[in-house]
């Protein structure tokens, strides 16, 4: 969806065509619910979350300059909305293997790639858990989100020189950890 | 982007599965609930009540110049005032109104101000 396209449906919606505000909602509920779970690491608080900020969105449309991305826009009121969550609930991400239980393959066929995707999935999950928030939240929003560095500091209020080192971390602890897990688990394997 | 930006991308992307199937009908809902419901419709619009307020002001304003004005000066300069023929209507009851009027559109401001306030 080109940028145009965004403004006529914000218009719209402003003006009181409720339905189209689905249009929004399909463009963004993926990028949505990966970023807050970056932020929360729980599947189901991460869905829960992505439909709070949309419906934030819709509730305060109205004040939303033109002249800015309404993806950046939207990825505040996530981030704002993941983090009181995980400043109330003080919770801990589910176990992995409940939430890879919990996936059912539609399809006999798919078995198989379902189960790479699984496996791939957990090394992923694994690697996320192991390092500090801040460092997630930025590396999401630079590389998943494409955000500038500026944008994301007016998001976060982390200062511009921090994140740049919460980036160079970020990604060598990521890489540092996939990397041992990835090494474990083919010990594992070797040993059985 | 460089490769090593599409790889975490790649990573990142990969962390957990999209958004469930039924995503955008629950948030739609709720929309729609907010949409039709019928919210607090104030009577008079903030633009018009910020008009009463100036308008409110400002006759006060006039009001007490042209006491100042009357009491400090040793000329009758309002005498024409007194010339202009009024027409035969209850002065009383009119300035009645206006008094009781805004007395209760300032209490209603007062009290608006401070239930916002908790």
């Amino acid at each position: 969806m080109t940028d145009q396209e965004e403004q006529i449906i914000i218009r719209k919606v402003v003006a009181g065509d409720a339905q189209a505000f689905a249009g929004l909602v399909n463009t963004y509920k993926d990028m949505a619910v990966l970023l807050a779970y970056n932020i929360l690491l729980n599947r189901e608080d991460a869905e829960e979350v992505a439909q709070d900020a949309f419906v934030k969105a819709y509730k305060s449309l109205h004040s939303f300059k033109s002249d800015a991305r309404f993806s950046t826009w939207l990825y505040r009121i996530i981030v704002n909305t993941a983090l009181n969550k995980k400043k109330l609930k003080k919770q801990y991400p589910l176990e992995i293997t409940e939430i890879v239980a919990a996936e059912v393959p539609s399809d006999i066929n798919n078995i198989f790639a379902t189960q790479i995707t699984r496996e791939h999935r957990k090394h992923i999950q694994v690697a996320l858990k192991s390092i500090n928030t801040n460092e997630r939240l930025c590396i999401t929003l630079y590389y998943l989100n494409e955000l500038s560095v500026e944008e994301i500091y007016e998001l976060t209020g982390i200062t511009t020189s921090n994140i740049k080192v919460l980036l160079y971390r970020g990604r060598k602890n990521l890489y540092a950890a996939l990397h041992r897990h990835l090494k474990n688990e083919i010990t594992n394997l070797i040993k059985q | 982007m460089m490769e090593q930006d599409k790889q975490m991308k790649e990573i990142l992307f990969n962390s957990t599965e999209e958004a469930s199937a039924d995503f955008t009908n629950i948030v739609m809902k709720k929309v729609y609930l907010l949409s039709t419901s019928s919210g607090y419709q104030p009577l008079v619009s903030p633009k018009l009540k910020k008009l009463f307020v100036f308008v409110f002001g400002a006759t006060v304003a006039v009001i007490l110049s042209l006491c100042l004005v009357i009491t400090l000066s040793n000329y009758n300069i309002v005498g024409w005032i007194e010339s202009i023929p009024l027409p035969d209507l209850d002065y009383k009851k009119l300035l009645l109104f206006i008094l009781i009027f805004w007395i209760m559109f300032s209490v209603n401001i007062l009290l608006q101000k401070k239930l916002l306030l908790h």
